[in-house]
């Protein structure tokens, strides 16, 4: 007996079940994408396509991996947009909300199935009710209510629902004609697992027909040059068929012929199901597979447009030729790379070290070659860490059914922007700015954008606009939220600043006021609504932004709008840092953090409240010793006699003494709290040419270190 | 591939997607030396076997390929061909309909 290793079994499962998760969820987001897209018209042929291919595929996958409750909701759902592509029912504008209710319902499962979140039975009911409702009156209205189904189409097997393949029990005969692409064999696509679902559904005869080239040896033996005549005895319907085709023919190269009543192939008493968009062909037309686009002057039909990046696991290898230029990789494996190109630059970096003290003349090869070593690791960390970055899109995406679902409640005429969508940034960072940004975006829902009404008093078209523009600027990625709203009002800033005590004047430059709105429970909303006003957010958004190293800026001018623009690094794994030396130590500082370094003279140094601190053109800021507030030896303990290095936390300026500056680097982040334990004052550490550990400082940390041990003193 | 006096072919390996170019180089070595023949008037008579046994995978771009071969040996004259293959091979043939075009001699 063959006895499998369950733990085996396990991991392969858990890989399997994650690539359908990921799977599933493009899906979905393709799903909303076409959805919110459409903007209450009417989905043309290819969108309803689309749409209907989305919900066949997770079916097909969540068939796969046995989850029957995705099945059967996608089943439903796949069968009245079945419906409307066969004109059975007629679109309705509600049925875009009801399609992204049933998306909704979809997703909650897959988060069950995937996290042990709670899936609300009643909603998944609902939904079924719902969208049967519609089925059984063929569109004439969607239901808003709840209507109850047999338990058994709700909770038990998919076969009792009324559009599943067994409800007719006639049993068709149906010729088929199968003429595929010509790369059909590239692809990748099994004809054999083709075959074998086509037998599935019933008594099924093939027979191929080679059209034979007349010169053997100008024969493309990977080109498709074969056409099937297939023979099927089934209850399945014309659409059960050719959704077994789906991924693989376009609607001209299957033609299917019903030759129940009939006995002629030829179509004299037949007739030809009611949605293929062609006529009879004559037998050369008809066997002839699709031309190639590698035969000049023959048009080439090929597959739709739409289809070209078909992803389902379901596709009998449709996406072989993708699967060539793209393979789906555990972010864990690409960070397991990344470390150990991190391990390698440093050997690199400790090499060059060791070799700078060889004489360049003896050791010339040596020095050359080294060269060569350090801007090959450059270039393969480059490399490697681009392999992080995904498209800002996967965010933006999600922004257009928040701004449809928030206009509608809000009773707003909104369009959305995006621009700059293909631009890339960390897979970490994209995970860490969805929410700030949600939040933007409900903000300018909420009070930056006026009612139609209010706009079209001050002069403006009815419907707002909000942009999200990314782009990238040097080592650093930018993203602006624009609206065309009031833009923020100074003097209720003011004012709600006084009344909340925070501090604030007249005097203030417009950016700082700006930022009030970043000060924690501030708010200037008149009523707290549910989509926000509760002054919990703003401060939050900050907060998160500068947790990933980002800095956030406001400009705004009455009337006409507010842009927020984040601005993040490109990465959290490698960092611009200045080594310098304190004692026999080194740190690295972030560059990002640092406005200049200078030596102060005694006449530019003094003690406030028994503080030290520096005049720098009028200014006094705090020094911080490195040395003390890492209880270190250090020979330089005066300010003047070490370097003062001037840092920026969040518009928080203070001055940190070191006793050299060394040199700039790029430097790779290790963890301490992986590596050994917490550190305050560090962001991490690195690992220099010479191998000695250096720890990098966190410039906020160390500001708020230096407030504590005053408050301790 | 191999080849010996009496017209035998034996195919091995992966005869599919994967395999076909390179069955199909020394398949079309052997059609160009039979229409070397027939062109000297040295028309082979002799029965030719394809050896399928060694063959492991077998799709529909193999049974093309083999279709088209054994099409283009009919054209130059070429008489009985037979087969020694596996239940499994056999199967996978009928299954994909290339018995008229592999098996059955080109007949339905």
């Amino acid at each position: 007996m063959n006895h499998q290793d369950p733990t085996m079994l396990g991991i392969n499962t858990a890989r399997f079940n994650l690539m359908f998760f990921e799977e599933c969820g493009e899906h979905l987001a393709e799903m909303e994408r076409i959805l919110v897209s459409l903007d209450n018209g009417e989905p043309n042929d290819e969108q309803l396509d689309a749409i209907f291919r989305a919900a066949h595929s997770i079916k097909g996958g969540a068939g796969m991996f046995g989850f029957q409750d995705m099945i059967l909701v996608t089943h439903i759902l796949e069968s009245l947009l079945d419906k409307m592509r066969n004109n059975e029912i007629t679109f309705s504008p509600s049925m875009i909300d009801l399609f992204l209710e049933a998306g909704d319902v979809i997703s909650m499962q897959l988060s069950g199935h995937r996290d042990g979140s709670e899936v609300r039975q009643e909603a998944v009911d609902l939904i079924c009710s719902k969208l049967q409702l519609v089925i059984e009156g063929g569109g004439a209205a969607v239901a808003s209510e709840s209507a109850c189904l047999p338990a058994e189409v709700l909770h038990g097997n998919i076969v009792t629902d009324c559009s599943a393949p067994s409800a007719d029990t006639t049993v068709h005969r149906y010729e088929l004609t199968f003429a595929p692409d010509p790369d059909i064999f590239k692809r990748g696509v099994r004809l054999e697992n083709l075959l074998a679902d086509l037998e599935e559904l019933g008594m099924l005869t093939v027979h191929a027909q080679v059209n034979v080239p007349s010169d053997f040896s100008t024969f493309d033996p990977e080109e498709c040059i074969t056409s099937w005549r297939l023979c099927l005895e089934t209850s399945a319907s014309v659409a059960d068929i050719r959704d077994i085709f789906i991924f693989v023919a376009d609607a001209d190269q299957l033609q299917v012929l019903d030759v129940t009543d009939g006995t002629s192939a030829t179509g004299q008493t037949a007739e030809y199901e009611e949605t293929a968009p062609f006529g009879f062909q004559t037998e050369e037309d008809s066997l002839a597979p699709a031309p190639s686009a590698d035969h000049p002057g023959i048009v080439t039909t090929g597959r739709r447009a739409y289809d070209k990046n078909e992803t389902t696991p379901a596709a009998y290898g449709r996406r072989a030729g993708d699967a060539e230029s793209s393979i789906r990789v555990g972010v864990t494996k690409v960070d397991q790379l990344i470390n150990q190109v991190g391990e390698l630059v440093i050997t690199q970096l400790m090499l060059a070290q060791t070799a700078a003290e060889l004489d360049p003349v003896l050791y010339e090869h040596l020095h050359r070659s080294l060269l060569q070593l350090e801007r090959n690791t450059r270039d393969l960390q480059q490399s490697v860490m681009s392999m992080r970055l995904v498209p800002i899109s996967i965010v933006f995406s999600r922004f257009p059914r928040l701004v449809r679902e928030l206009a509608a409640k809000l009773g707003k005429q909104v369009e959305l922007k995006t621009i700059g969508d293909t631009t890339e940034l960390d897979k970490g960072l994209i995970e860490k700015i969805t929410d700030p940004l949600t939040h933007l975006v409900r903000n300018c829902m909420d009070h930056g954008l006026e009612t139609p009404e209010a706009r079209i008093a001050a002069g403006k078209k009815s419907g707002g606009t909000i942009t999200l523009r990314a782009s990238q600027l040097g080592g650093r990625i930018v993203i602006d939220v624009i609206d065309d709203g009031a833009g923020l009002n100074r003097d209720k800033i003011l004012r709600k600043a006084a009344e909340r005590g925070i501090p604030a004047s007249d005097s203030m430059s417009d950016e700082d006021v700006w930022h009030l709105i970043f000060s924690p429970g501030f708010s200037t909303a008149d009523a707290v609504t549910d989509i926000s006003g509760r002054g919990v957010g703003m401060d939050v958004v900050l907060r998160n932004v500068q947790s990933i190293n980002g800095k956030v800026d406001i400009s705004s001018e009455p009337g006409k709008g507010t842009r927020i623009t984040i601005s993040l690094p490109l990465t959290l794994a490698i960092l611009d840092g200045l080594s310098v030396a304190v004692g026999k130590e080194k740190f690295i500082i972030p560059l990002n953090s640092i406005i200049e370094s200078l030596q102060p003279t005694v006449e530019n140094l003094k003690t406030v409240n028994g503080e030290n601190v520096v005049n720098i053109r009028g200014d006094y800021l705090p020094i911080i010793p490195l040395y003390e507030l890492f209880n270190m030896d250090s020979l330089v303990k005066e300010p003047e006699k070490g370097v003062l290095i001037l840092v920026d936390a969040d518009g928080e300026k203070a001055a940190v003494l070191v006793d050299a500056l060394l040199d700039e680097h790029q430097v790779v982040i290790k963890s301490m709290e992986t590596n050994y334990r917490k550190v305050d004052g560090t962001a991490g550490a690195t690992i220099l040419g010479d191998g000695r550990v250096a720890l990098i400082l966190d410039v906020n940390s160390l500001l708020q270190m230096r407030k504590q041990n005053i408050a301790y003193s | 591939m191999d080849r010996n006096d009496v017209n035998r072919i034996s195919l091995t390996g992966d005869l599919s997607m994967v395999g076909a170019k390179e069955h199909y180089q020394s398949l079309e070595q052997y059609a160009a030396s039979q229409a070397e023949a027939v062109a000297a008037g040295r028309r082979e008579n002799a029965p030719l076997e394809i050896d399928l046994t060694g063959v492991q995978e077998l799709d529909a771009c193999g049974c093309q390929l083999l279709a088209v071969f054994l099409n283009n040996l009919r054209l130059r004259g070429a008489r009985d061909c037979s087969f020694k293959l596996n239940d499994a091979h056999r199967m996978k043939i009928h299954n994909l309909g290339f018995d008229d075009e592999i098996l059955n001699g080109g007949h339905p």
